[in-house]
Order: C-alpha cells, then sequence, then structure tokens
C-alpha cells in the first residue's frame, strides 16, 4: 500500500513521512494518508495543498483517539492547542478562557489578531479557573474532536471526554509538549499535516534567522526562573518547551542550575531551588517572568536576590506582562513570531553584558 | 456555665497575696532562666540551619562581622536573621495572647482566634488581595485592621445590654460565630478568584520564611505595647479566675479587665497574625504548657507563654525546614503536627494530679 502510494506526488509524500513519523505506530495510522485524488468528495484542485483523509487515529498516553472525518466543530483545552488550531486557519467552536494573559473576555492577543484575520466568531470560552473540566460546556458546543494534547487532563477525564468526541491527549506526559509536536498533532488531527508541517518549518526558520542575526546569543548560559513561591526560585527543566525554545536562539542552560536540581527524574517540569542558595548560580544570563512590573521589583528588592551577579550587573531579562509571560512560557506557532520581536533584543542586550 | 468556668476556681489563685502567692518563687524564677536558655539554643539553631548548609563559623561571622558583599552572610543576615526575629515576636504574641484570651474568657480550649481575630485578619487580607490587588507590604495593616474591627464587633455584640461587658459565654458564642461566617466567606472569595487564592495560600497556611525585616518592624510595635498590657492585666485577670462577682467583690472593675485584655488580644495576635499568618494554635498550645509549667498565677503564666512561644514556633519552623529538604514545610503545617499530640498529651493526665 505504501508504494502505491508513493509515485502519486510529492505534497502527498512529504505529508506521509510526516505522518509516518509522527503516528509512531507507523502502519497503523497509515491508511489516513494523504490519497486524495482516490478518496471521493474530496477537493482535489492542485493550487489547495490537499486534506487528509480520514479515519485518523492520533494514539496518546491515555489512549487513541479515532477521528473518522475532519473535524468541522474543534473544541481545545490546556494550554495554547487553540493557537496550532487558529494558525491552521480553524477557528475554535470553544476553548479555553485564558484570565491570565488574556483580554476582557481572556483571549490572547495573538489568538483574537488570528480570529479577526480569519474573519470567525469568537469561539465559547470554557471555564478553567479551576483547572477542572467543565464537561457540560464542552457537550454544549457539539464537538466533533477534543484537541488537548498540551494538558493534564486524567485518565478518568480522558475516559468521560472520549464519550462527547475523539480525545487528542499528550503522548507521553502531562504539561510537556514541544510546540512543534504541538502543530503536528493537530495538522494532523484536523487532516492538515501538510500545512502543519510546512508552518512548523516556516516557524523554525524564523527563530533560527533571529538565532542568525542575534550572535551574541550564540552558547551564552541561563537559568529560566519564576519567583512564584516566597524565597523559593522555580527554575525549568531543560524539556520545558519555553526553555527550549531558549535553546534554539542559540542559548544553553547553565551547568551551575543543572547541579542544584535535587531530583532531576521527578516528572514536574520545573523545580525549586531556596533563596539561600542563590549564590550557587553561574548563569550569562537570568530570565524570569513576572505577571507585572510591580512583581519584578519586588524580585529585584529582595536583599539576597539584587546582591545575584546576574541582577546587579544587569545579565537579567525579565519577561514583564501577563501575555508576554504566556506566550514566552507556552510558545506555539502563532504567540512565537507574536512575541520574539520584543523577546530577541531584551536577551540580546542582556546577553551583551555577560562580556565577550 | 459548669463547663465553660475553668476547672480551678476551687483552687484559684490568691487575688491580693504578694509575689511569693501558693509556688514558691525560686523554682518559677529557675524556670524561667532555663526557657530564655532553650530560647537562645532554638534561635541558634534557626540562624545555623537552611537549605544551603553553612558551617557554624561562616553564621558566626555574618552576625559579627557582617560583609553585605558575600552572600553566604547576605543569607544569614537579610534571611534566617529577620525571619527568627519574626519567629520571636509571632510566637510571643500568640503564646501571651493565649494566656489572656483564656483567662477572660475562663475557657481552657480558648485560643487567641478565638475572639475573631484571626477570621477577621483573613478576610480583611483576602479582600485587600483580591478586590484591591494589595501586595504584600501592605497586607500587614489589613490584617490587622481587620482582627481589631472584627474583634471590637464581637465584644460589642458580646457586651450588648449587659452590665459590666461581655460576658465569657457571650464571647465564645460570638466569637465563634462571627469566625464560622467569616471564615466562609473567605473560602467564597478565594474559590472564585484563582489568583487571589495563589497569592494567599503562603500566607494562610502560616509562615516565617519570606517576612524580612520590614515586617519585623511592623510587628514589633504592636506586639510590644501588647505585652505591656497583658503585664498590666495580667493580675486582674487572676481576680476573673474567681468568677465576676467575687472579683466584683475584691474591688475589681470587671468590665475595664475585660475590655483591657481583649484590646491585648488584638494587639498581640493581630500583629503576630499580620506576620505570620493565622496560626492560633500555636497560642493554645503554649497557653497550656504555661499553665502546666507555671501554675493558674497569671503573673507568672505570661512571662511563661512569653518565652515558651518563641520557642514552639521557631522549634516547629527549623523542623520545617529538615525534615522536607531542599524544600521547606511551612510552621503552619509542622505546628498542626507537632503541636496536636503535644496538646493530647497535656490535658490527658488531668485526673491525676491538679495543675
Amino acid at each position: 500500500m505504501l508504494t502505491a502510494v508513493r509515485s502519486r506526488s510529492r505534497t502527498a509524500l512529504a505529508a506521509l513521512v510526516t505522518l509516518t513519523a509522527l503516528a509512531l505506530a507507523g502502519c497503523s495510522a497509515s491508511p489516513a494518508e494523504p490519497g486524495a485524488q482516490s478518496s471521493p468528495g474530496q477537493a482535489t484542485s492542485p493550487a489547495v495543498p490537499s486534506g487528509d483523509a480520514f479515519p485518523v487515529t492520533i494514539p496518546s498516553a491515555l489512549g487513541d483517539a479515532v477521528i473518522t472525518k475532519r473535524p468541522e466543530r474543534v473544541v481545545t483545552w490546556g494550554w495554547s492547542s487553540q493557537d496550532a488550531v487558529l494558525a491552521l486557519g480553524v477557528v475554535p467552536v470553544a476553548m479555553p478562557r485564558n484570565t491570565y494573559g488574556g483580554d476582557a473576555d481572556g483571549v490572547f492577543p495573538w489568538d483574537a489578531d488570528k480570529i479577526k484575520e480569519l474573519g470567525g466568531a469568537t469561539p465559547v470560552l470554557l471555564s478553567s479557573d479551576s483547572g477542572e473540566v467543565p464537561f457540560e460546556e464542552i457537550v454544549e458546543v457539539r464537538p466533533d474532536v477534543i484537541l488537548a494534547p498540551y494538558s493534564g487532563i486524567t485518565k478518568e477525564e480522558f475516559a468521560k471526554l472520549s464519550r462527547i468526541a475523539p480525545v487528542v491527549a499528550y503522548p507521553e506526559k502531562p504539561w510537556a509538549l514541544p510546540w512543534q509536536d504541538q502543530v503536528e498533532i493537530i495538522g494532523k488531527a484536523l487532516g492538515r499535516s501538510a500545512e502543519a508541517t510546512a508552518l512548523k518549518e516556516r516557524t523554525a526558520a524564523y527563530v533560527a534567522s533571529l538565532a542568525a542575526a542575534n550572535p551574541v546569543l550564540k552558547g551564552r548560559s541561563f537559568l529560566y526562573g519564576a519567583a512564584n513561591e516566597a524565597d523559593q526560585l522555580n527554575v525549568y527543566r531543560a524539556s520545558d518547551p519555553r526553555v527550549a525554545l531558549l535553546g534554539d536562539l542559540g542559548m544553553t542552560v547553565s551547568p551551575s542550575v543543572a547541579a542544584l536540581d535535587a531530583d532531576p527524574k521527578a516528572g514536574s517540569y520545573f523545580y525549586n531551588v531556596s533563596y539561600e542558595n542563590v549564590g550557587k548560580i553561574e548563569a550569562d544570563v537570568l530570565v524570569m517572568y513576572f505577571g507585572s512590573q510591580k512583581e519584578a521589583d519586588r524580585f529585584v528588592a529582595d536583599p539576597v536576590i539584587s546582591a545575584m551577579p546576574n541582577v546587579r550587573d544587569k545579565r537579567f531579562a525579565p519577561i514583564v506582562g501577563e501575555s508576554f509571560v504566556m506566550a514566552s512560557s507556552a510558545p506555539t506557532v502563532l504567540s512565537i513570531p507574536w512575541m520574539l520581536d520584543r523577546y530577541v533584543p531584551q536577551l540580546a542586550a542582556a546577553a551583551a553584558k555577560a562580556g565577550a | 456555665m459548669p463547663v465553660l468556668s475553668a476547672p480551678r476556681d476551687a483552687r484559684g489563685p490568691s487575688v491580693s497575696a504578694g509575689p511569693a502567692s501558693r509556688r514558691r518563687t525560686g523554682p518559677l524564677v529557675a524556670g524561667l532562666l532555663l526557657l530564655a536558655v532553650a530560647l537562645v539554643a532554638v534561635c541558634a539553631f534557626s540562624l545555623a540551619v537552611g537549605a544551603n548548609a553553612l558551617p557554624p563559623r561562616t553564621v558566626w561571622q555574618a552576625l559579627t562581622h557582617y560583609d553585605p558583599a558575600d552572600p553566604h552572610h547576605l543569607v544569614i543576615v537579610e534571611k534566617r536573621l529577620p525571619r527568627t526575629l519574626v519567629g520571636v515576636v509571632a510566637g510571643l504574641g500568640l503564646a501571651v495572647a493565649g494566656v489572656v484570651v483564656q483567662g477572660l474568657t475562663r475557657n481552657p480550649m480558648a485560643d487567641p482566634g478565638l475572639l475573631g481575630v484571626s477570621s477577621g485578619a483573613s478576610l480583611a487580607v483576602v479582600v485587600a488581595v483580591s478586590v484591591l490587588g494589595v501586595q504584600d507590604g501592605g497586607r500587614i495593616w489589613f490584617a490587622f485592621a481587620g482582627a481589631a474591627v472584627v474583634t471590637a464587633f464581637v465584644y460589642g455584640v458580646a457586651g450588648a445590654g449587659r452590665r459590666g461587658g461581655a460576658g465569657p459565654v457571650t464571647l465564645v458564642l460570638a466569637g465563634a460565630a462571627v469566625t464560622a461566617a467569616l471564615t466562609s466567606l473567605v473560602t467564597a472569595v478565594l474559590l472564585t478568584d484563582r489568583s487571589a487564592l495563589d497569592q494567599m495560600r503562603f500566607w494562610q497556611v502560616g509562615a516565617l520564611a519570606a517576612r524580612g525585616f520590614p515586617v519585623l518592624w511592623q510587628t514589633l510595635p504592636g506586639v510590644a505595647a501588647g505585652l505591656v498590657l497583658a503585664v498590666a492585666v495580667s493580675r486582674p485577670l487572676n481576680g476573673l479566675a474567681l468568677g465576676e462577682d467575687t472579683a466584683r467583690g475584691l474591688g475589681q472593675r470587671v468590665g475595664l479587665t475585660r475590655a483591657l485584655a481583649t484590646l491585648t488580644v488584638v494587639l498581640l495576635c493581630g500583629s503576630a497574625t499580620a506576620a505570620a499568618g493565622p496560626v492560633a494554635f500555636a497560642g493554645l498550645i503554649v497557653a497550656h504548657i504555661s499553665r502546666g509549667l507555671a501554675g493558674p498565677d497569671h503573673r507568672w503564666m505570661v512571662p511563661y507563654a512569653a518565652l515558651s512561644g518563641p520557642i514552639l514556633l521557631i522549634g516547629c519552623d527549623v523542623l520545617g525546614r529538615i525534615v522536607a529538604r531542599p524544600g521547606e514545610l511551612q510552621v503552619g503545617v509542622v505546628v498542626a503536627a507537632v503541636g496536636a499530640p503535644l496538646l493530647i498529651a497535656l490535658v490527658r493526665p488531668r485526673g491525676r494530679g491538679r495543675r
């Protein structure tokens, strides 16, 4: 069957390669491969990249999502999945309300821009403040698919949601999904894997171009932290997408930071370092996020923090403001372009102070 | 009110006697000295123990030859020292407030939060954080104001239409009712405002970390004033322990004593709560310990509590730093874990010996 397809078209081949690489299970998902011409009823215009064939099976840590037809009514849950959906040209029927970082309605600015561009109506905003899945609100919008690849849903929630519509959960661990995988998974679920791959490559190229334009970042060590707990520094592990993004910009995680990780194998994406131990941190750049300038001021007002070489010498790149924090914390194909023009100069300025 | 009047009136303390009441003064003074030594030892531990294992020599140097450029010295002087001192002030405030509130209500189960101090402080802080967006520097004043207003309210309700001000039973009942109502309000606000919950979590459990010198300076005047008042009312409280009528018969101004004692509790517990969070339970335990050690005379119970309170609070704080390495447990959690068995042990052997 695979050989039969290979001769069809280059687009199909590219999509197929991505698909098989992604689907892990390989052949089990392959029947969905883009034999556009052979499936009747599909748009076959060569000018528009053809959509994938359905059904599609997307495996996850919690179970498979079998999507029988190209979904029209899409619900997203968890962090930033709506970004990839919108970037692929689909306006979800419902997505989480983001009180932190969103506008008055709870929509991130980059999402609002894209919804406007697509000319869609603002989706139903799901209650997300409690962190519990609002099953009733989701039933109400009659979804074809529920996309939660960057979320923390439990096995029980997965089972319950699966009775409403196929659920795409996280591939391995909760709250851990590189933006590259996110757009690929969502592209597959929406039958738009070719566009997803193109989008991913375009975004990666953009990041790479910024890295090339800012050689000062190359090889600079950093610590990515937050001050969400009293007298504790929350340090993000290398596996977290926000940390990986700095890696893509050419920077490296400070080895001194990794040495402070008491339990590197722990499941969480961050760990705590007491303010008593910040003297042991050696990093060219300290990257921290703060919801407001007030919070940032309070952080540097602490006598132990203000004595840190990073803070003293301004080798410190504070990410200030809720939307900016969300864009950099959960980078996606939509939020990366939104924030990097502001983020990179700030990083470069801090890195430049680290000396030659 | 057979339950609420303390089981000690049969052997109540002498009201008129001089310094050597029933117990001899010598052992009591020796006990105080021992407690003082223990307090110094606990404080030394608190300065020596932390997430960063620093040698005692460095700790000593930081205290004697402070060098702000040395990150280790900074940790000790800017983190461990204020934390320890806030522990002293808050522990003292809660414990002495516990003694006074138990004398005031003649109820050995009263904790300093009973008059609405803790719940009033909590509600004020929640409103400050959630509605007004106050950051932690201003929180302390809201906590204090909330404690004062609510306690005044409780006192007013309890004393309404009663000669001699609020009586012990009505005070307890009014305090419990108001506390229940305010606690549910606090919960309602926190459940609907996640960001406020995040900010409140740390204060509400009760913690000494991240308080710093500013909090110490804000707390100190209230606790100092409260301590002076506590010493002043300790003698009239002895009279109150004999019962209202007896006290009045002895020429005491019962209403004035009660009002002053209430003010004492607000000053002490309000300041301590503002600094360390609602850990009034510590006050209940220490009041019992002090009564066990010093006997029923408030003039001795107050200094005993003033020394034992900080020992308990700082001791629990140090324990919380050791057991949960490399993180730490907040002091409110440790006080609850250590205090509950301690209290049971204290209360249990009642039948064998009189206190």
